[in-house]
């Protein structure tokens, strides 16, 4: 995590205009928040930060820059959202410029500002996190507040990039019986009931959709009146139905970067059911999204022996 | 009871029609659309139709390989395959979607099909996880 | 000025969460409670705004069948424990648009049935900056009807609307010792609001000399995603969309919010789409607020309260927009 060296690459590939502009992530103005950053100019680049708060997956915004050669910061779940964008013919590799940066892991704003919710100083250093104002400090462990997305992760490597900086870091597998096995192990009335608060919080402000960086259709099913799959209101079922229909349009494209979980206002976790498809995916097709760049996506193609158990 | 069912143009539904005219029986229970593919059918339409509140929805399409229009039944299975998944996971009864192959020869097969969802869907009772439940009563009450 | 003390207050509140009135904020939203304990209040203003009690998310306008036609304005009375000041003006605010001539039926007849107790402010959040804009007080009761005053072990009226002064009758009266305290914690407030000041002399035609500057818009918006997270949280934005919901030869006629941030809503029938850029989309909420509706009603259609700074995902802050205009 060394934002010198990014300065430095950002600076050099934009001077050398071998990129129009970087996409990266520059402070916020609150505690434990990034905001995406569009550098445009050599001299703005000391702006440039990457820390453990650079939470958003920046994917999605290469498609407002058509036309142009875009840089950007990629963890490994960015790197992944890009090639995924590759494999669906949204974006050109050749025009993107890919910083790779192994991820450091990040930190669960939520949980940390219900701690504090607005402290002066953060410092993070030797696996603890420190945060303080003038009356008080506050000590954490790093472990504990690492964002569940993050935990569980195991591509924090970018698989794709055209310079990696820092030393790639250790990954571990992906263990869906641990993750999922309490949601499978219930019946489905009581998964049901999960399902149903959990998404009823909805308000419809469709931030899920707007920060994924695989929801790019010009039209979306809930936007559409011709046919008009649902209605606009805050009915349950129509919630639901909306929802449900997000969920399947990312079998095999998601990456699991979290990004929809973190930008919900009202606290919604999408990730077990994101997670879900994953491993459906990876079950049934052996496919998994965003690791390479040569494969259609599962549901683009087919084998003639897939399994059909549940076909009467 | 209502189920609804989407059927292929070029077998399911000329099965259904076979059955029909070799005077098979079985249960009155559903109501067709007819599609031209199993691959035409979006999964919104069957959440539409839970939406709406039928109590089961049946998809049938062409065994593999005898797809008219070559490989529309094999993306179809795959496109299944996770919604039917997903909708178990999130925790609607699983056997209120239910897919078959009947080919344009299996009158009988469909009869059989017909059957098994019916009894299948009669077990699970009145759907209630994901009906449009607020605006039937409102509209009712008053 | 009236008291009354933690008890009896409690037992005041349990006569309408009997009648199942009461109307609280539980896990961030407004909603009915039946017991008052379960209302919890946190700092500055609430992560919804009471906007969504005047103007709900999905309002049945009526229902139809065939000829007959149904109006759905039953009496839903309400008592709102609590809000802030800054959202007690946003109400103002939305009664400037709702009700002006022609009068919004359904939101008057919500205004009419509900009762708003509102709470002075004792600690800002950072991101408060209600005392901008046209000299807010933030002591002040505005479009609510009952002002209070949290005191150690009670509530103080500071205020009461003639709606409001029925309920407050049988409170004790008292004097002096509380108005010093009163005036004492006002004066820290007001040094803590007043530090986090934003500039707003000339705003409307600061921004209106912006209108075309793309480089400021990009600078300040062009992270911006396009959620309707600003929007739907903001207790003065009230833009909203109408639909037909139907079944077989049943309809219902829902009001349901829009938001300005959403491609679809300036979209047109001919395809045609005025506002078809991110930038445009989102240079439009700030013009709104701070330009477009200050020349029409002298006032800004922003209360300060933070809202949209606190949940933005991408860190959009409108006062940075205010200062550099």
């Amino acid at each position: 995590m060394d934002s010198d060296g990014l300065i430095e690459i950002a600076a050099r590939l934009l001077k050398n205009k071998e990129v129009d502009v970087i996409i990266g992530y520059k402070n916020g103005n609150l505690p434990y928040t990034t905001r995406p950053a569009f550098i445009k100019a050599p001299e703005e680049t000391d702006e440039l930060i990457f820390n453990r708060f650079s939470r958003i997956n920046l994917a999605g915004y290469i498609k407002e820059f058509r036309g142009k050669k875009v840089g950007i910061f990629a963890k490994g779940c960015d790197a992944r959202s890009i090639n995924m964008l590759v494999v669906e013919k949204q974006i050109d590799r050749k025009s993107v410029y890919i910083i790779g940066l192994p991820c450091p892991m990040m930190l669960d704003n939520s949980r940390l500002k219900e701690v504090f919710p607005y402290p002066k100083e953060i410092d993070i250093s030797d696996g603890r996190i420190v945060l303080r104002d003038e009356n008080r400090t506050v000590e954490l462990e790093f472990n504990e507040y690492v964002d569940k997305t993050c935990a569980r992760c195991n591509h924090r490597n970018p698989v794709i990039y055209d310079i990696l900086l820092g030393e790639p870091v250790v990954e571990k597998e992906k263990d869906y019986d641990k993750l999922l096995g309490g949601f499978l192990n219930m019946d489905p009335e009581k998964r049901w009931e999960l399902f149903e608060r959990e998404l009823v919080k909805c308000i419809r402000c469709y931030g899920c959709r707007q920060i994924c960086p695989t929801c790019y259709c010009d039209e979306c099913f809930v936007d559409c009146n011709k046919p008009k799959w649902l209605d606009k209101g805050v009915e349950k079922s129509d919630i639901l139905f909306w929802h449900i229909g997000r969920i399947y349009h990312q079998a095999g494209r998601c990456v699991d970067c979290g990004s929809c979980s973190f930008v919900c206002p009202v606290g919604i976790d999408f990730s077990p059911y994101l997670l879900y498809m994953e491993y459906v995916v990876k079950n049934n097709f052996n496919y998994e999204p965003g690791i390479k760049i040569d494969e259609p996506p599962p549901l683009q193609t087919f084998k003639k022996d897939d399994p059909q158990e549940f076909i009467l | 009871m209502n189920i609804i069912s989407f059927l292929c143009n070029w077998c399911s539904y000329a099965g259904a029609d076979l059955a029909g005219t070799s005077r098979i029986q079985y249960p009155p229970t559903t109501r067709v659309i007819r599609v031209p593919c199993s691959g035409r059918v979006n999964p919104f339409f069957i959440m539409k139709a839970l939406q709406a509140g039928s109590d089961g929805v049946l998809v049938s399409g062409c065994h593999p390989g005898d797809c008219h229009y070559l490989t529309g039944n094999y993306f179809a299975r795959r496109k299944f395959t996770v919604f039917k998944e997903l909708l178990e996971f999130m925790g609607l009864e699983k056997n209120r979607i239910n897919f078959s192959w009947v080919s344009a020869s299996e009158g009988k097969k469909f009869a059989e099909v017909v059957k098994e969802v019916t009894k299948r869907v009669e077990n699970l009772g009145e759907p209630k996880r994901f009906v449009k439940r607020k605006f039937y009563d409102e509209v009712e009450n008053g | 000025m009236l008291y009354i003390d933690e008890k009896g207050f409690m037992e005041f509140l349990n006569i309408f969460a009997k009648k199942g009135e009461l109307w609280g904020i539980v896990d961030n939203r407004y909603t009915r409670v039946h017991s008052p304990e379960l209302i919890k209040i946190s700092d500055g203003p609430q992560r919804f705004s009471p906007k969504e009690i005047l103007h709900p998310q999905d309002e049945t306008l009526m229902k139809f069948e065939k000829n007959e036609v149904k109006l759905p304005l039953e009496p839903q009375n309400k008592v709102i424990f609590a809000i802030r000041p800054c959202d007690a003006f946003g109400l103002e605010i939305l009664a400037q648009t709702f009700l002006q001539d022609p009068v919004d039926p359904y939101f008057a007849k919500r205004r009419e049935e509900t009762i708003f107790i509102s709470l002075a402010c004792k600690n800002p959040l950072p991101t408060c900056f209600c005392t901008s804009f046209d000299g807010f007080d933030p002591y002040k009761r505005y479009g609510a009807d009952i002002l209070l005053y949290k005191e150690e072990k009670g509530y103080l009226v500071l205020d009461v609307s003639e709606k409001g002064k029925e309920m407050v009758n049988g409170w004790q009266k008292v004097e002096h010792i509380y108005s010093e305290r009163v005036s004492e914690t006002k004066r820290s407030l007001l040094d803590k609001l007043n530090k986090q000041k934003v500039k707003t002399e000339n705003l409307k035609d600061r921004l209106l000399s912006r209108f075309n500057d793309i480089g400021f818009w990009e600078n300040h918006t062009m992270r911006c995603i396009n959620c309707g997270i600003c929007t739907y949280l903001c207790p003065t934005c009230y833009c909203f969309d109408i639909d037909d919901e139907r079944i077989k030869s049943r309809v219902r006629r829902t009001r349901i919010w829009d938001s300005c941030q959403f491609a679809y809503f300036t979209l047109e029938a001919s395809g045609h789409n005025p506002r078809q850029h991110k930038l445009s989309r989102t240079r439009q909420r700030f013009m709104h607020k701070l330009s477009y509706f200050p020349t029409t009603y002298k006032n800004y259609h922003c209360v300060g309260c933070g809202r949209c700074i606190i949940y933005c995902p991408v860190n959009i802050d409108i006062r940075e927009i205010i200062t550099s205009a």
